[in-house]
């Protein structure tokens, strides 16, 4: 005794931030087909960057792509060029990668588990989360100058210094998130709503993730280790303590508790960084033409983020390719859908963190 | 009217941005910049929405969407576009699947400029927009008015000789010849 | 040439049994397919794979193909793929056995747009 209908989700929704369409066949509320529509906001990206922008301005448009993770856009492009170049940036432009990127991560995952929590109808913890979340927002503008757009890292280290003014400043913000941090910890672990809402609920377990092939804390929350800040040697996390967060469950709560683990994991580093800063410069000149090709995988707040670059000793590259997280994790969002209830539906959604213009460029 | 001033509803469409300004937008609405003190409240539904706001250089697919989206906003309405690609196209124009602004397909009464727009500018922008908007709503009562007197005269004196009376096209003319006239008069700010 | 990646060379006839050898979904993580065009009417196909929590470099199935060629479909194998050969089948106009046409592309937009010709 089926109760057919067909339901439209998107691309204009009131639980979603980004433009994405998704067609759900029900029966009686179960779910049994989905469509997905991604490419709304495709613009083109990697046409221009092969074909008139020169290999250093890339660096600038890349970070276009998307503003919650634009750091790490920007990032992977420049260790990519820098493998093609063989050229390693000082030590003290290392550190200062880490911080920013750290810092973006933060954000990130706040406004993430800020979302979550909206979707679950609790209201005072998402203005709780923004609230706080200004505070790493002024963190970065102090350390960038820009609170999205930063456009921090340049081809041979970073464009800005860290000036000691900055490193009080940041000590003082800091240090009050951090507190508030372990709170959020504390109600995200230990709440009865919330736990009733996302327990169970949208279950990835972990042969479905390894067969999908997810990406970032989705994976991450059903036990499969792979972060790629342990698997591809960019930037010296490992002696910044860097320590990969494995959740079990494969649901919502997961997910979340996996970003939340993540944040204070992040907030060890840039302690660390901040007490360790090495000397020297933060900038150095680099010459010479892109030849051959080179590949770089970054962990961006969703997941792996990898550009693939081919420069055949010109000022314009022949090929730079772009995949981003959310585009790995579409196909294991699409078959988890089905057998859900649609009331969990944009929850699922939001517990993925999707970012659309990362999938379509 | 005097509720819909006090508090009017902003509908967010982002058709092809890079999520900078949508989460400065988001930003606006939470306690530090708070944008809900002016009454105003971020809602998904075109029918009930007073403000539109855009972001992003808006793209092929997207188009038909936002085209969809301002014809079902109750009139007067007013448009914001935020961000350097909402304006021109930024860094995005002439790129092969891009429109190069928001102002081709709907007419833009507000510009926020930035990459990505700064959340006070987005503040200013919104409230330059209610000014734009109480203005709209003034010429809005007027139309009716004006034209129910004519349309009255018209009928009265159609019906005395006896004709046909077509409603729907007297309204029509009326309204064509209304708009003619505000064209043509030049405006005065 | 290849700075920091391994290089497997196949061919069109070979590429699947290749990838059905190779892969094992608890080792290795499937991260994208990626064409690189020469302008000559050639493309070079790479599949990148990388392993679960080492720091051994990844490693890329590469072949050359043309745009006459019908290029086998890996999602029997790997069922996640469709999305990146949707991707080639759009960007690229290559033909891919199933991929289906306009995943980001509308009917006004210029077709295959990352062809070099």
């Amino acid at each position: 005794m089926g109760n057919k209908m067909i339901v439209p989700f998107g691309s204009q929704h009131v639980a979603l931030p980004e433009p994405v369409r998704f067609v759900f066949e029900t029966e009686n509320e179960i779910i049994t087909n989905v469509e997905v529509d991604v490419g709304y906001v495709h613009r083109g990206i990697e046409k221009a960057c092969q074909t008139k922008i020169g290999y250093k301005q890339v660096a600038y448009v890349v970070p276009r792509i998307c503003g919650l993770c634009s750091i790490s856009h920007n990032m992977a492009y420049i260790i990519a060029i820098e493998k093609l170049l063989e050229f390693e940036a000082p030590k003290r432009a290392k550190y200062l990668r880490v911080l920013a990127h750290e810092l973006d991560r933060i954000h990130s995952h706040l406004f993430a588990m800020a979302h979550v929590a909206e979707a679950a109808g609790y209201e005072n913890l998402v203005m709780y989360l923004f609230r706080d979340r200004e505070l790493v927002m002024e963190c970065l503008e102090l350390l960038t100058g820009n609170r999205v757009q930063f456009d921090y890292g340049c081809i041979g280290g970073v464009n800005r210094d860290l000036t000691p003014e900055v490193e009080k400043e940041l000590r003082k913000k800091l240090k009050k998130l951090e507190e508030r941090l372990f709170w959020f910890r504390d109600v995200y672990l230990n709440d009865y709503t919330l736990n009733l809402r996302w327990k169970g609920v949208g279950v990835i377990p972990k042969e479905m993730a390894e067969k999908y092939n997810a990406a970032g804390p989705v994976a991450r929350g059903s036990g499969v280790r792979t972060d790629a800040r342990a698997e591809f040697d960019a930037l010296p996390y490992r002696e910044l303590g860097f320590e990969m967060v494995v959740y079990e469950d494969g649901d919502i709560w997961a997910r979340n508790m996996v970003r939340m683990d993540e944040l204070l994991i992040s907030m060890r580093m840039i302690w660390n960084v901040l007490d360790g800063l090495p000397e020297g410069n933060y900038k150095e000149n680099v010459k010479g033409m892109p030849k051959g090709e080179a590949v770089c995988r970054w962990e961006a707040p969703r997941g792996e983020l990898f550009y693939h670059v081919r420069g055949d000793g010109k000022q314009i590259l022949t090929r730079m390719r772009v995949k981003t997280p959310t585009f790995s994790n579409i196909p294991v969002l699409k078959e988890l859908f089905i057998g859900a209830n649609y009331a969990d539906v944009p929850a699922i959604i939001i517990s993925f963190d999707p970012c659309l213009s990362c999938t379509a460029r | 009217m005097s509720i819909r001033k006090k508090s009017p509803w902003i509908l967010h469409y982002n058709c092809g941005s890079c999520n900078g300004c949508d989460i400065e937008i988001l930003a606006c609405t939470g306690p530090k910049y708070d944008v809900e003190r002016f009454g105003i409240i971020n809602k998904g539904n075109p029918k009930q929405a007073d403000i539109l706001v855009v972001t992003g250089p808006v793209t092929k697919r997207t188009r038909a969407r936002l085209l969809r989206l301002y014809m079902q906003m109750p009139e007067p309405k007013v448009v914001v576009a935020v961000g350097a690609c909402a304006c021109t196209g930024g860094v995005f124009r002439h790129m092969y699947n891009v429109e190069n602004g928001v102002d081709r397909y709907i007419p833009v009464d507000v510009y926020v400029p930035g990459c990505a727009a700064r959340p006070e500018n987005i503040l200013k922008g919104i409230a330059l927009a209610l000014e734009i908007w109480e203005k709209k709503t003034k010429d809005t009562i007027e139309i009716p008015t004006v034209i129910k007197k004519e349309y009255e005269k018209i009928v009265a004196k159609m019906l005395m000789h006896g004709q046909v009376v077509d409603r729907r096209k007297i309204i029509y003319d009326l309204v064509s010849k209304y708009i003619q006239r505000k064209l043509e008069t030049p405006k005065c700010d | 040439m290849y700075k920091n990646f391994k290089v497997i060379e196949t061919s069109l006839e070979k590429l699947k049994d290749d990838i059905k050898n190779f892969y094992d979904p608890s080792k290795y993580h499937f991260i994208t397919i990626n064409a690189i065009d020469f302008g000559n009417g050639k493309v070079n196909l790479k599949y990148f794979f990388s392993k679960y929590d080492t720091m051994e470099e990844p490693i890329a199935f590469s072949l050359d193909v043309t745009y006459e060629d019908t290029i086998p479909t890996i999602t029997d194998i790997i069922p996640s793929a469709w999305i990146s050969e949707a991707e080639l089948a759009d960007l690229f106009g290559l033909k891919i056995e199933g991929a289906q046409k306009g995943l980001f592309l509308e009917p006004d937009s210029p077709p295959a747009p990352l062809r070099r010709s």
